[in-house]
């Protein structure tokens, strides 16, 4: 993995950034930088593009046309596994346990090299190191459990917990949040804090404004897939452009 | 209780828990000395017995972690088989070589196969994997005259005239193998396995080259049938192309399952007790073949974890793994 | 034997029998959610049921076939009820089942009638004549009834709330259940009719090919390619790939090899799954 470098360019650059389905263009050349450290967070109605974009990010879907860049090169292209092995990792909006291992277990995939036959006991590493990383997202006392058995507020921290494994510098989180009440959202928003408070650069999807925007210190809005609005929390809160987004040119006026 | 360090490593490794999970390979030398003493028949019935152990390990290895279900196993020790008896037979190269040569061949054809179906998903890995033995069953009939079409290949030089020889053989290609496996299980390539089963895109996302991985697996699962599959064309002497009927993957397949599948020992153990059964059943000519699909039916509808499974999980102290084979776990 | 209207309509004969085991693989995996490797089981029942029923209860051979046809769909609703249903979520015992199944048939069959092959007399007997070529008038039946088998189950998919219901179930198990659709049974349904339908081959094409307890693995083969180079999932990609295939086969068979044909498949079937695994018309929905 690379070192982490004192970077004076952006963690994450994107240059109209497309991706098309067959006659649905999901994303539609989105552009935009995150600074080293940043907390962003990516808001934008159902079906806005949000997931996608992070699909296209992380490399789980090629690009149509555009270029993705992390801390200065080009990733455009490359498999998942080599984005996630260069410190930009990402989470899953609807989280998938490996069945049949537990947590422990679960977290020490993401410790692990791409070297098939190990002589030099790394799992015993990854193993050791994924106590930690449980140690940090609250799951230390459910190390030995199944993990498809946990409760759902456990989930979304295993998840997270499994990006930590690859020793991001930028992490990309998709809804951490969905699911969860009130509590759970405490638990797993002082998880993302923590992060965000020794220097790791985050982008959130969230539909929970209120709790996201606590956390961010940008916001940028996607809808149809294009960026329609970017700016502090307050000013994306109070712009009309936004609100008309999410509540149709009716419900806007409505409110008006 | 493991802490870091290369250092505590190192003495774990010599502790005897460690070892405790290879236990099972101590059974190898009780069934040598009885296949040795019990009688020729009893010796020719525990050389296939083993056979079959190795093919269902090899199959074991791959499938039953990864959940890709290699529809066509039998590929592999059918090529070992036909190029060791081509080599041997119609060549006169020496069995000692031409044996290693087998499994060569069952590995190149891993790697093909590999390379060209481990990208595709879902039952479509299945069906293509499928077609390999039923399109090479159909290569040595329309090469009848060099792979001997219908008859096969005869006069493959055997290694010994004595089989409980052979019997010694065999069960060290299946302890090497079943050794071999469970030492892969239970490293880093089995914990990565089964992550690719419960979620190749999230293994992915945690750094995995997961067509790395699956690979590498693929070729030491054809590695390990082929070994079997090489050996046993110079105890029977002959090669048929009967042995990449959809009925020898499936046959795997269903000892594996009686076993348990994911456990390694589970499906050796299987494979004994039903080529043993598949034996005892020759007494009844008539209804033997139809009392063992019909057995097979019963077991599979009311035990469809395997029947061996927890025994063998303990055994070979494996965590626990999902319901086998289902589809749990994978969407929610 | 060599002219074009003899491989034209020998093609349409084989496009046909193709068919009807296509159609039913294709809508038990669409329903039923799941590979029946046993298909070819209830083909070759239908073969044997109807020597059962016309010979040795001595039914006449009309009577036989119709009685097997229903005997056949019988066994596979109990076979759908009482083996796969409890197990139908976990795939790979599923297939391990089905394969046994359709074992466990082939060696009753055996016992019950032996191994040797079986003649059943053509139900149409003697030939027709068709420019100017002489042709068998049991593959006219077999071409008849084939056209007539799919077009009632056409009718009947698209026509009827039964067969709509059927539809919906294979698009959305979730959805169908949730307005009410009783599910099980329309498992239970649709492996009746592909049963059925199955047999219906099996026994037109008898008087043609012999009766053996091995007869139904190649009509076996041939469905499962069919299915996938007409796309998992599409009826009509199905019916496109069985004229293909049939086609081909018969073209095949006549200017090179009959032993190649298989061969051919199995080549067709592993290209089309590297290169589009979607097949002609298939949905592009990952079931991984």
């Amino acid at each position: 993995m690379t070192p982490d470098g004192i970077g004076t360019g952006p963690a994450l650059a994107l240059q109209e950034v497309t991706k098309r389905f067959g006659g649905l263009t999901a994303v539609d050349g989105v552009s935009f930088s995150v600074g080293s450290g940043e907390v962003v967070g990516l808001i934008g109605p159902n079906g806005a593009g949000k997931t996608t974009l992070f699909n296209v990010i992380s490399g789980v879907e090629r690009v149509t046309a555009g270029r993705v860049f992390f801390r200065g090169e080009p990733i455009t292209g490359l498999p998942p596994y080599a984005i996630a092995r260069r410190g930009l990792a990402r989470t899953f909006q609807i989280v998938r346990p490996f069945p049949g291992l537990a947590v422990l277990e679960n977290l020490a995939v993401g410790g692990l090299s791409n070297r098939v036959l190990d002589f030099r006991g790394e799992l015993r590493e990854a193993r050791a190191r994924a106590r930690e990383v449980a140690e940090q997202v609250g799951l230390h006392t459910w190390l030995d459990r199944e993990a498809t058995t946990l409760p759902h507020g456990s989930l979304k921290r295993l998840e997270i917990g499994r990006a930590m494994m690859m020793r991001p510098s930028l992490l990309l989180l998709d809804e951490p949040f969905a699911g969860l009440g009130g509590h759970e959202v405490e638990e797993v928003a002082g998880v993302i804090a923590e992060l965000a408070a020794r220097g790791m650069t985050l982008i959130i999807i969230e539909h929970k404004l209120r709790a996201l925007m606590r956390l961010v210190r940008r916001v940028i809005v996607l809808n149809f897939g294009r960026v329609i609005a970017e700016g502090t929390p307050q000013d994306i809160a109070a712009s009309p452009v936004v609100r008309e987004a999410y509540l149709g040119e009716k419900g806007a006026a409505r409110l008006a | 209780m493991s802490s870091p360090g290369a250092d505590s490593g190192r003495k774990e490794r010599l502790r005897p828990e460690a070892l405790q999970p290879y236990a099972p390979l101590l059974l190898l030398p009780v069934v040598a000395l009885l296949g040795w003493f019990g009688g020729q028949p009893l010796t020719i019935t525990l050389i296939y017995g083993a056979t079959w152990a190795t093919y269902a390990v090899g199959y074991d290895m791959f499938s039953g972690f990864s959940g890709r279900v290699n529809l066509g196993y039998a590929m592999f020790p059918a090529t070992a088989a036909y190029t060791s008896a081509v080599l041997s037979a119609r060549f006169g190269v020496p069995p000692l070589l031409s044996v290693p040569a087998g499994v060569g061949g069952a590995v190149l054809l891993g790697a093909a196969v590999g390379a060209l179906t481990l990208r595709i998903k879902g039952i479509y890995f299945a069906l293509s994997t499928a077609i390999v033995p039923l399109a090479l069953f159909q290569l040595t009939h329309v090469f009848g005259k060099f792979f001997g079409g219908e008859e096969g290949i005869w006069g493959v030089p055997p290694f010994f005239s004595d089989p409980r020889l052979d019997l010694l053989v065999v069960l060290a290609i299946l302890g090497a193998a079943v050794a071999f496996s469970l030492w892969y299980v239970r490293s880093k390539a089995g914990l990565i396995l089964r992550g690719i089963q419960g979620s190749d895109l999230t293994a992915q996302a945690l750094g995995v080259d997961t067509f790395r991985f699956l690979f590498v697996s693929l070729l030491c699962s054809a590695g390990i049938g082929g070994a079997a599959g090489a050996y046993l064309v110079h105890f029977q002497m002959l090669v048929a192309p009967e042995i990449l009927h959809i009925v020898t993957t499936l046959q795997i397949i269903t000892f594996t399952q009686v076993g348990g599948p994911g456990t390694i020992v589970g499906p050796a153990v299987g494979s004994f007790l039903l080529v043993i059964l598949n034996e005892y059943l020759r007494a009844w000519t008539d209804l033997r073949l139809f009392a063992y699909f019909a057995v097979l039916v019963l077991l599979l509808r009311f035990s469809p974890e395997g029947l061996l499974a927890p025994a063998a999980r303990a055994l070979a102290r494996l965590p626990r793994r999902p319901a086998a084979g289902g589809r749990q776990g994978k969407a929610t | 034997m060599q002219t074009l209207p003899t491989i034209l309509l020998f093609g349409l004969a084989t496009s046909g029998i193709y068919a009807l085991m296509a159609v039913g693989v294709a809508l038990i995996y669409g329903v039923g959610r799941i590979i029946n490797f046993a298909h070819g089981a209830f083909y070759t029942l239908g073969a044997y049921l109807t020597y059962l029923y016309a010979v040795r209860f001595g039914l006449g051979w009309w009577a036989g076939a119709a009685l097997a046809i229903l005997s056949v769909a019988a066994i596979a609703i109990a076979f759908d009820r009482l083996l796969i249903e409890p197990i139908r979520e976990r795939e790979v015992i599923v297939w391990i089942m089905t394969f046994a199944f359709a074992f466990a048939v082939r060696e009753l069959i055996v016992l019950t009638f032996g191994a040797r092959p079986y003649s059943i007399p053509a139900f149409v007997p003697g030939s027709v004549s068709i420019l100017g070529q002489a042709i068998a008038a049991q593959r006219l039946l077999v071409v008849a009834a084939s056209v007539l088998a799919l077009g009632f189950l056409w009718g009947f998919l698209y026509r009827t709330r039964t067969g709509k219901a059927l539809r919906a179930v294979a698009l959305n198990r979730t959805g169908a259940h949730l307005v009410g659709i009783p599910v099980q049974r329309a498992h239970a349904a649709v492996m009746a009719i592909s049963a059925g339908l199955a047999a219906l081959a099996g026994i037109v094409i008898s008087p043609i090919n012999v009766v053996t307890p091995d007869m139904g693995l190649e009509p076996l083969l041939m469905a499962f390619t069919i299915v996938i180079f007409g796309g998992i999932g599409s009826l009509k990609g199905s019916l496109l790939a069985a004229l293909i295939v049939g086609y081909a086969g018969a073209l095949v068979s006549f200017l090179w090899a009959p032993e190649l044909v298989t061969f051919m498949a199995l080549v067709v079937v592993f290209s089309v799954i590297l290169v589009r695994p979607t097949g002609l018309f298939g949905l592009a929905v990952e079931r991984a």
